[in-house]
C-alpha cells in the first residue's frame, strides 16, 4: 500500500514537471547547470548572429550606418535581374562545386585504391598524400599562383621553348580561370577523400575479395561489386561534407582570382563578401548568404540523418 | 605615458623607406607629446583599404588618422573638417601647390585632408626599348603608341603598356588619362556622372584599338593584384605604365638598373591634348576614433615643412613635395623627375572639372564600373554607346546614394 502511494506520488511529481525538466531527468537542476553554458554559447555565437543576418537581409544598410527596413527588396533584386551578378554567381558556384567534387571523387578513389595495395614505401606515400591537406589554404594558393604566373615555371617554359605564341593566363583568362581554380581545389581537397576512402576500404573484409577472385571476378568487377558498395556510406558522407566546404570556399578563390576575370570565378560566398564589405551593401550581402542557407540546411539534414543511422546500425 | 594607442593607416607606397618615413613622423609626434604610443600600418590599396576602413568604422574601432577615401568618408560625416588647419599652414615654404589644396577641397568647400605631397601619374617608360623604335623619345600620341608599340614589344615576354582594365583602382586613372586626351570626362562641372559624354566614346574606341593591336598584356583584366601595373612594369613585362611614381620609387630602392632605363614623360596626347592626373596625398582623422581629439595636433605636426621635407627626401621621386620651396632643387628642376613637377602644376583630379566627389570611391574600388564597362566592350562585344549607357546608370546609382553630405 505504502509502495503504491509512493508510486502514485512519483507519477504526480513527474506530471508536475515541465517538459524541459522531464527531458533533463531527475537531476534536472544539475543537468541544467551543465547544459546551460553550452546553450548560452550556441545562442551567442550561432543563433544570435544568424538571426541578426536574417534581419539584416531585409534592410538597406550601408556599412557603418543604421539600416532601413525594405522588406523583400534585396531578395527580389536577385530574381528580377536588377542584381545581374547573382544569377552568374549561382551558376559559377554550381559548376565549381560539381566539378571539384567529381574531380576529388575520381582522384581520391584512384589514390586510395593504389595506397590500399601492398606497394613499397606505402606509408611514405600515404604521408606525402596528406601534404596538400596539411598546407594552409593561403600558402597553397600562393604556390599555385606562382606556378601559373607569367613568371612561373610553366609559362617560363612556354616562352623559353616557344611552344605557344602567348602565355597561358590560367587565372586571368575568363575561359580557363574556373577550370584552373577547380584543379587547385581538387589538389587541395583530395587527401580528405583519399583518407576516408582508404579507411573505408580497409574495413571491407578481405575474404570477400578472395571469394570473388576464386569465382573469377576481375579487378574491375571486384571494385564495382565489392569496393563501391562497401564504400557507399563513406562516399555519401564525404561527398556531403566536401560539398559544404567546397561551395563555401573563399580563401583560394580570393587569393587566386578575386572572383574574376569578368566574374568568371565569383561564387555566391565571394559575391556575398564583395557585396557586403567592399560594396558596402550589408543588407544585400546578407540576403545573398540567406539564399545559400537552405541548400546547406538540406545537406546538413541528410548528412546528420545518414550519420545517426550509421551510429544506430553500429 | 599617455594611455591608448594612436593608430595611423595609409595605403602602401610600395617601398618600405617611404612608408617608414611617413609612419615614423607620427611616432615622433607621439614621443614629443607625452609619449603617446603611435602605431602605423601601410596597407595595400584598393579594394582592401576601403573595406578595412569601412569594417573598422562598422565595428566602432576606426583608426585615428587615415589617408585614403577621404571624400567618401567626408560625405558620410566621418572625418574632420581641416579647413582652418590647412589654411593656417598652406602659405609656408613658398606655399602649397594649388592642386594640393584643390584636390583636398570637397564640393561643399570644406578641406578634408592635410596635404603632404602631390601624387602625380606620369607614364614611366623604358628608354631602351621604346627609344629604340622612336628615336629615343616617348610616344607623343596614342596613335603612335598603337603604331610603334608592336615594334618595341616582344610578346609574350614584353607588351607595350600595362594598361589596367581589371578590378583594381588604377583602371580609373588609366581610362581617364585617355578620355581627357579626347575631351572626355567622368563627371560634369557639378559632379554629376557624365560617362555617356560622346567624347568618351572616342577614348573607349582608342583603348579597344590598343587591345586589338595586342599592345596591352592579355592579363590586364586581372583582379587579384592591387598593383598589377606596378608589378607588370617592375617585372619587365611592360614597357610603359601610367601610375604614381610608386613604380619609380620601388625601382630606386630595389632595382637601380631598371630605374636607370626608366624615363618619366608627359602622357601621349589625343586630339584634345595631353593630360595627367595629380592630387594631394593627405591625412585626416576619423571623428569616432578613441583619440580623435589628439589628431589635429598630430596632423599639424606632420605637415610642418621640415618634417615633410624629410619624408620627400626619403625616396626622392616617389611624389612631388607639397611645398613649392622643396622643389627648387636641381632634382626637381633639371632631372627626369622635373616632368612630375610639371604635372603638379597643371594635373587634374579624377572628377575634373568638378571637385572631388564622394561617389568616386565606390565606383572605383567597390563596383569597378569603368572596368566592367570596358570588359563589356572588349570581351563581350557590347556596342560602345550601350556600354556607356549601362555605366552611366551604375554611376548615377552611386551618385544618388552618396552625393549628399551626411
Amino acid at each position: 500500500m505504502a509502495q503504491q502511494q509512493l508510486a502514485i506520488g512519483a507519477r504526480h511529481e513527474v506530471a508536475r514537471r515541465s517538459p524541459l525538466q522531464r527531458v533533463l531527468g531527475r537531476d534536472w537542476l544539475l543537468s541544467w547547470l551543465m547544459v546551460g553554458p553550452v546553450v548560452l554559447i550556441v545562442l551567442a555565437l550561432l543563433i544570435y548572429p544568424f538571426a541578426d543576418a536574417i534581419l539584416l537581409s531585409f534592410q538597406d544598410r550601408f556599412i557603418g550606418k543604421a539600416g532601413t527596413w525594405i522588406g523583400l527588396d534585396n531578395y527580389v533584386a536577385f530574381f528580377n535581374g536588377v542584381d545581374s551578378g547573382f544569377g552568374k554567381a549561382f551558376v559559377v558556384t554550381f559548376v565549381f562545386t560539381a566539378g571539384a567534387i567529381l574531380g576529388k571523387f575520381i582522384v581520391g578513389m584512384a589514390m586510395a585504391s593504389v595506397l590500399n595495395q601492398e606497394i613499397p614505401m606505402r606509408n611514405i606515400f600515404r604521408g606525402i598524400m596528406f601534404l596538400p591537406w596539411a598546407v594552409p589554404a593561403v600558402v597553397s594558393a600562393y604556390v599555385w599562383r606562382f606556378l601559373f604566373d607569367t613568371t612561373g615555371p610553366i609559362n617560363g617554359m612556354i616562352a623559353e621553348y616557344g611552344w605557344m605564341d602567348d602565355y597561358i593566363y590560367f587565372f586571368n583568362d575568363a575561359r580557363i580561370a574556373l577550370p584552373a581554380l577547380i584543379l587547385v581545389t581538387i589538389w587541395s581537397g583530395t587527401p580528405f577523400w583519399t583518407m576516408n576512402f582508404l579507411a573505408g576500404m580497409q574495413a571491407i573484409s578481405k575474404e570477400l575479395y578472395e571469394a570473388a577472385e576464386i569465382d573469377g571476378a576481375d579487378t574491375i568487377r571486384r571494385f564495382w561489386y565489392i569496393t563501391l558498395p562497401g564504400l557507399q556510406s563513406v562516399i555519401v558522407v564525404t561527398a556531403m561534407l566536401s560539398t559544404i566546404w567546397t561551395s563555401a570556399n573563399l580563401t583560394q578563390i580570393f587569393v587566386l582570382t578575386g572572383g574574376g576575370p569578368n566574374y568568371a570565378t565569383t561564387t555566391l560566398p565571394l559575391y556575398a563578401y564583395l557585396t557586403a564589405i567592399p560594396g558596402h551593401r550589408l543588407g544585400a550581402g546578407a540576403a545573398i548568404s540567406m539564399v545559400i542557407v537552405p541548400f546547406y540546411m538540406i545537406l546538413v539534414y541528410f548528412l546528420t540523418r545518414k550519420m545517426l543511422r550509421q551510429e544506430q546500425e553500429s | 605615458m599617455v594611455s591608448g594607442v594612436f593608430n595611423v593607416w595609409f595605403s602602401a607606397n610600395w617601398n618600405t623607406v617611404t612608408d617608414e618615413a611617413v609612419g615614423n613622423t607620427f611616432v615622433e609626434w607621439g614621443k614629443a607629446n607625452g609619449g603617446q604610443k603611435v602605431e602605423w600600418q601601410s596597407i595595400p590599396g584598393s579594394p582592401q583599404l576601403l573595406a578595412k576602413q569601412s569594417a573598422s568604422l562598422a565595428a566602432g574601432q576606426p583608426p585615428e588618422v587615415v589617408r585614403d577615401n577621404l571624400v567618401y568618408f567626408h560625405s558620410q560625416g566621418e572625418v574632420g573638417n581641416l579647413t582652418d588647419l590647412v589654411n593656417k599652414n598652406k602659405t609656408q615654404a613658398g606655399g602649397m601647390y594649388e592642386i594640393g589644396i584643390r584636390s583636398a577641397t570637397a564640393g561643399d568647400g570644406i578641406i578634408i585632408g592635410a596635404p603632404y605631397a602631390i601624387d602625380v601619374w606620369p607614364p614611366q617608360w623604358r628608354i631602351d626599348e621604346i627609344g629604340a623604335v622612336n628615336n629615343g623619345k616617348f610616344f607623343e600620341t596614342w596613335d603612335q603608341l598603337i603604331e610603334l608599340g608592336p615594334k618595341a614589344q616582344k610578346p609574350p615576354r614584353t607588351y607595350t603598356i600595362a594598361f589596367c582594365l581589371g578590378h583594381e583602382g588604377d583602371h580609373m586613372n588609366n581610362f581617364l588619362t585617355v578620355a581627357w586626351s579626347y575631351g572626355g570626362r567622368l563627371a560634369d562641372e557639378k559632379g554629376v556622372p557624365d560617362i555617356k559624354n560622346p567624347a568618351n566614346k572616342a577614348a573607349i574606341e582608342t583603348i579597344k584599338r590598343m587591345w586589338d593591336a595586342k599592345v596591352i598584356p592579355p592579363d590586364s583584366f586581372a583582379q587579384t593584384i592591387t598593383s598589377w601595373n606596378n608589378e607588370t612594369y617592375q617585372k619587365g613585362r611592360a614597357l610603359v605604365a601610367i601610375n604614381p611614381a610608386t613604380i619609380m620609387g620601388w625601382l630606386l630602392v630595389n632595382d637601380k638598373e631598371l630605374a636607370d632605363k626608366t624615363g618619366i614623360a608627359q602622357n601621349p596626347a589625343g586630339p584634345a591634348g595631353s593630360f595627367a592626373e595629380g592630387g594631394a596625398l593627405m591625412f585626416n582623422y576619423f571623428k569616432k576614433a578613441k583619440l580623435a581629439d589628439k589628431a589635429p595636433s598630430a596632423l599639424e605636426y606632420f605637415i610642418q615643412p621640415p618634417n615633410l621635407e624629410k619624408i620627400s627626401k626619403s625616396v626622392e621621386g616617389r611624389f612631388v613635395p607639397v611645398y613649392r620651396d622643396h622643389t627648387k632643387t636641381d632634382f626637381w628642376q633639371t632631372s627626369k623627375f622635373a616632368e612630375m613637377r610639371k604635372i603638379a602644376e597643371n594635373g587634374r583630379n579624377r572628377e575634373y572639372p568638378a571637385a572631388p566627389q564622394p561617389w568616386l570611391a565606390e565606383v572605383t574600388d567597390a563596383k569597378y564600373t569603368i572596368s566592367d564597362m570596358m570588359n563589356k566592350v572588349i570581351n563581350e562585344g557590347m556596342k560602345i554607346e550601350d556600354a556607356q549607357e549601362w555605366a552611366q546608370k551604375e554611376l548615377m546609382d552611386s551618385y544618388t546614394k552618396l552625393s549628399k553630405p551626411a
